[in-house]
């Protein structure tokens, strides 16, 4: 059975395991762009996650690599969900309209 | 091959350091009152990119940390790189002249520049991701560059979000590399695996390639190309077609090169995925490519096989002249791309639309322009005597030799022979573009009269046909390079 | 440095920028005439040096080192028949040149870019080194889709993207069958058995060197050794035809995949039926001059091409397939003279007539006879001629008529008689009359064929037939035209060709006349590449 106590690498990767499926199932199947986005988010978090857990876990007790990089992944995903929202609002301004089933002039 | 002893000489990355410097310049003049200003902003991009070149051209090797890597390669990719932002530059100093957002677009081709850089020289995951979300954030920006068109917009919010779903996929594989070996550099990761690559660390692999096969459009990560390069404005989509690839490439050739056992690399299972992964792309971007009947997205098809092209010769890696024969490609593709791009740009300020009906003609109005424009896409046609044959050529033989030779993999010649027949499908979708602007008739004129094309992209155009037909018929070229890596 | 012949090559492309680069309407022609004119001295020279001074070698050789580590070269070079086929390029396109002398549109352009497809044509006869063989032969491509896209007929575009469409289709294979040789080739190069008989033929300083390569013999032996470095010399890939033989690619004999790319190319330029049907819309849709240099030049690219890459380098396929390739020729020749039949359009009844005769070189070549090798190349050179004649007479009366239509026609001997008698000439010429040099290049070509083994002796009874139909045809359309009453009174006013247009005429006028009397000259010329040709392919029998 698994535990869940937070000395064990099994329970972060399970919560992150989770964070990541739940983030495809959203980005894979959500009309509403900010639903998209949301799922973004969780697939980013999910994988900050896992770099904190295995720095904690697996790499050297000096080692920072994990913790850096789980920074740099919440630093830049920021920006990104920041630029997102900002096309989103640039989209909504012309369709008044984030369905992505909707805004479906481009295509072949 | 493996890094020499880590120092932390940061004089290696002073072409990085004059971009940087460059965007903080570019900022700094935004911030002053006046037009002149902002105009100065693509001229003050391409004084940087001058200067990071000058210090590329004779650079020295070494690496950073275990971060950065600076090798022939890198300087062969940063030149390129540099190259390609300045003639992109250049060509907006023109025809974006006077516009008030000046500022922001050279902030964000440079931004793409510099991202670039970071990833080409890339010998560590952080920098390796932290440049292609850079290259990212400003492509998405400079793709929805274009005053809340409506098209633009979609463009870019469909970029931004496959894009960051193509980041957080890549970061997943990353995380559990570094979770199974404990490394995140490519020298460590590589010293973890030596013993034998478990499955678990293949698929991570798999899974962290995937930004870089986003960004040269591998299928199936092609979706996005179509779409947003028919949305967003042609300029930049020249430099977002072009730049990034050429990053990508060397990321992935330094991936191969030290993250990944050489015994690995040449085991035929790696090299018949590889060129499998390169026949679907060539053949899927060839077929549905005839099927276009919008410029843009004709040439978004012919991205996806130029990408799939280099991949082909990555997949006759280990050794130097694949990874030659993929970098005389991209130097191939580069001039005649940009120049095709910034070609339907004018055009497209001209009939308001990339659409082959609405291009109808075009050459009756703008001779020259359309003149060149065909050349270029003969060029990517893989024509002789223009660039684009040598670039397959010395692709083709490479996967050629290596899979006729005693121990090679039939599936590089069956490849071969697939891009081969698409080269002459894809060839077709390129003539209904020639078609379109030099055969069709003219639609009668509104009397508007022509912009005059500005003087910086004549520079721009005349370098990039110059380079064409020279790089045509310089069949040295392709052993020049492999000496110089 | 540039020998003559890298003039021909280097002296159009710089004709052209110049004719771009000048805004002018008077000097473009005068350049184009002027190119057209150097490339037919040089090859004038060379065509009766080797009438009178007869050798399988090659002459006005010459190598410049283009890639040392692809062991490519641009070397170029000719025998006897690349002398005859760069001495008919260089008149087809004055004459072409001439024809065009007053056109109008962008005359710039228009001259430039015929100055770029005389150097690609030039390239293509000249070439020793297969890859800038393959250049020259897609670079003609570039300038004929605007030539005949831009500058053509009504229907201009169909014509132009389906040429174009079709012939890089065709040669795209060749490129395979390139980088096929190169890899199969070891890096060092490889050592192959060459009969005392090819050194003799070729060889320029008496055995010691066979094609800028040592030969070293064993005493007395009549077999010597060579030693071929890796790489794309015409001569070099032909001494390694046995290699090819039996080198495996994926699968397939490598000489069986080449020939049959090599071959699928050419037969699509020849063109042979059923790849031919580009070629009525080519010439109805094109200019005049287009036409001219098209059915002139161009359609000899293939034939060439089968001369000089297919039967050399893959010999043993030759031999397997030359049968059925005389079949395709007699299907052509029946074909074409039977659809030439029931034309209206003149360009389309000669474009047909073309198809027809250009089988006779197919069947030539495909009879592995000397003498039917020859009779195809003769056949090649005065279809060149009397073709070319027979288009600058339907571009005089389309220029007076403004329609090309037989039955709009008639009686136009009374206005136009220079006209009527030339248009009598072409037409005899292109029957076959002897006397006119149509008929010798038939008559070596059947030759050949009644000679030849298996089943060529019943393809040249049946192929015989066609002379019959082609007269019919021929002699039909000038009586529809220039003989009988006149039909329609306004042609009464018709001027006759003027000094500008006979100009265009009389030498190919000429040619025929004294090359149907007086074969010896080309056939002398072409006589020993020919021969050594077939000794090298029989050879492979061996």
């Amino acid at each position: 059975m698994l535990e869940f106590s937070p000395d064990r690498l099994d329970a972060y990767l399970a919560i992150s395991t989770v964070l990541f499926a739940a983030g495809v199932l959203a980005a894979t199947t959500r009309r509403n762009a900010i639903g998209l986005l949301i799922g973004l988010e969780l697939l980013l978090n999910a994988a900050a996650l896992q770099f904190a857990a295995y720095g904690r876990f697996r790499a050297s007790a000096t080692d920072p690599q994990g913790q850096t990089a789980a920074v740099f992944v919440i630093v830049v995903a920021a920006a990104e969900a920041a630029l997102a929202l900002a096309m989103l609002f640039a989209v909504y301004k012309t369709t008044r309209d984030v369905d992505l089933e909707k805004t479906r002039e481009l295509r072949s | 091959m493996s890094l020499a002893a880590a120092t932390t000489d940061f004089s290696l990355l002073r072409p990085e350091a004059a971009l940087a410097a460059g965007l903080c310049a570019i900022l700094a003049a935004d911030l002053l009152p006046g037009s002149r200003t902002r105009n100065i902003t693509p001229w003050l991009g391409l004084l940087a990119c001058a200067l990071a070149f000058t210090f590329s051209l004779a650079a020295p090797t070494g690496n950073v940390g275990s971060m950065l890597a600076i090798d022939g390669l890198t300087n062969l990719a940063r030149c390129l790189i540099l190259a390609c932002t300045a003639a992109v530059l250049l060509a907006g100093a023109g025809e974006r002249r006077a516009r008030t957002d000046q500022g922001a677009w050279s902030v964000s081709v440079l931004a793409i520049g510099l991202g670039a850089l970071l990833t080409a020289a890339a010998a560590n995951f952080v920098p390796l991701w932290l440049g292609l979300e850079l290259i990212g954030l400003a492509s998405y920006t400079l793709v929805a560059f274009r005053g809340g068109h409506r098209l633009a917009a979609e463009a870019g919010m469909k970029f931004v979000l496959f894009g960051g779903a193509a980041s957080g996929l890549m970061l997943f594989g990353i995380s559990h590399i570094f979770g199974i070996t404990g490394h995140l550099d490519f020298v460590g990761i590589g010293a973890a695996v030596a013993t034998g690559m478990p499955v678990p660390v293949v698929v991570a692999l798999a899974f962290a390639s995937i930004g870089i096969a986003y960004k040269l459009t591998l299928v199936p990560f092609h979706f996005y190309s179509p779409d947003v390069y028919q949305g967003a404005p042609a300029l930049s989509v020249a430099v977002v077609s072009t730049v990034p690839k050429i990053a990508a490439v060397a990321a992935l050739v330094r991936g191969l090169q030290l993250a990944v056992p050489t015994s690995f690399v040449a085991t035929s299972a790696v090299a018949t995925a590889l060129a499998t992964a390169s026949a679907i792309s060539v053949l899927t971007a060839a077929f549905l490519a005839v099927a276009q009947r919008d410029a843009k997205r004709i040439l978004a098809f012919s991205g996806i096989g130029h990408g799939a092209i280099v991949l082909l010769a990555i997949a006759c890696l280990p050794g130097d002249d694949a990874t030659a024969a993929a970098g005389y490609y991209l130097l191939t593709y580069a001039p005649a791309n940009l120049g095709a791009w910034l070609c339907l740009s004018i055009l497209e300020r001209d009939h308001a639309s990339c659409e082959l009906t609405a291009l109808a003609g075009a050459g009756s109005r703008r001779p020259v322009v359309t003149a060149l424009l065909c050349v270029f896409l003969f060029s990517l046609a893989g024509v002789p005597p223009l660039a684009g044959f040598l670039g397959k050529w010395g692709v083709l033989q490479q996967a050629f030799a290596h899979g006729l030779a005693a121990d090679g993999t039939t599936a590089l010649v069956v490849a071969a022979l697939i891009t081969v027949l698409a080269t002459a499908v894809a060839a077709w979708s390129y003539l209904l573009i020639v078609r379109a602007v030099l055969l069709a008739d003219a639609p009668p004129t509104n009397g508007k009269p022509l912009l005059a094309v500005a003087r910086p992209s004549v520079v721009v155009l005349a370098v990039c046909t110059a380079a064409v037909l020279w790089l045509g018929l310089w069949l040295a070229g392709l052993p020049a390079i492999a000496r110089a890596l | 440095m540039i020998g003559p012949l890298l003039w021909c090559l280097v002296a159009p492309l710089l004709l052209a920028a110049v004719c771009l680069l000048l805004r002018s309407a008077v000097w473009p022609r005068w350049l184009a005439l002027a190119g057209s004119l150097l490339t037919l001295a040089i090859g004038g020279y060379a065509l009766l040096d080797f009438a009178q001074h007869p050798g399988a070698d090659f002459r006005l050789q010459q190598s410049l080192a283009w890639s040392p580590d692809f062991g490519a070269n641009l070397a170029v070079g000719v025998d006897g028949m690349g002398a005859a086929m760069l001495f008919l390029s260089g008149l087809v396109t004055a004459m072409a040149t001439i024809v065009a002398w007053r056109h109008e549109r962008s005359p710039g352009t228009y001259h430039a870019l015929v100055l770029l497809l005389l150097a690609a044509m030039n390239g293509v006869f000249v070439a020793l080194d297969l890859l800038v063989f393959y250049v020259s032969w897609e670079a003609v491509l570039l300038p004929m889709l605007p030539l005949v896209g831009v500058f053509g007929g009504p229907q201009r575009r169909y014509a132009a993207l389906k040429f174009f469409a079709y012939t890089l289709a065709g040669s795209v294979t060749m490129l395979a069958m390139l980088l096929a040789l190169w890899s199969v080739t070891p890096a060092a190069g490889r050592s192959v058995l060459v009969p005392a008989s090819t050194i003799a033929a070729y060889s320029i300083d008496g055995g010691a060197t066979l094609h800028g390569l040592p030969v070293l013999r064993t005493a007395d032996s009549p077999i010597a050794t060579v030693h071929v470095p890796r790489g794309f010399d015409l001569r070099h890939l032909a001494l390694q035809a046995n290699a090819w033989a039996d080198a495996r690619f994926l699968g397939w004999s490598l000489a069986a995949f080449g020939f049959l790319a090599v071959l699928l190319a050419c037969l699509v330029k020849v063109p042979a039926v059923p790849l031919h049907t580009w070629l009525p819309h080519a010439h109805v849709q094109a200019p005049t001059a287009v036409s001219v240099l098209l059915a002139g030049v161009l359609l000899k690219l293939g034939v060439y091409g089968l001369y000089r890459v297919a039967w050399p380098l893959f010999p043993s396929q030759a031999i397997e397939w030359a049968p059925t390739l005389g079949v395709i020729a007699l299907v052509g020749i029946l074909w074409g003279a039977y659809a030439a039949l029931g034309q209206r359009d003149l360009k389309r009844l000669v474009a047909y007539s073309s198809v027809s005769h250009m089988g006779f070189c197919l069947l030539g070549l495909a009879s592995m006879t000397a003498v039917g090798a020859i009779g195809g190349l003769v056949q090649a050179v005065t279809h060149g001629l009397s073709s070319s004649l027979l288009f600058v007479l339907v571009g005089v009366v389309y220029d007076r008529a403004h329609h090309r239509d037989v039955a709009g026609f008639g009686g136009l001997m009374r206005p136009m008689p220079r006209f009527a008698w030339l248009l009598l000439v072409a037409a005899l010429a292109g029957a076959g009359l002897p006397g006119l040099a149509g008929f010798v290049g038939e008559l070596l070509a059947l030759l050949g064929a009644f000679t030849a083994k298996g089943s060529f002796p019943w393809l040249a009874a049946i192929a015989t037939l066609s002379v019959v139909l082609s007269a019919a045809y021929m002699l039909w359309t000038v009586k529809r035209v220039a003989f009988g009453p006149l039909r329609h009174a306004e042609h009464a006013t018709f001027p006759d060709c003027d000094r500008r247009e006979l100009a265009a005429m009389l030498p190919l006028v000429v040619l025929l006349v004294v090359l149907g009397c007086w074969p010896a000259p080309l056939v002398n010329a072409l006589r020993p590449a020919c021969e050594a040709l077939l000794m090298h392919v029989q050879g492979a029998l061996r």
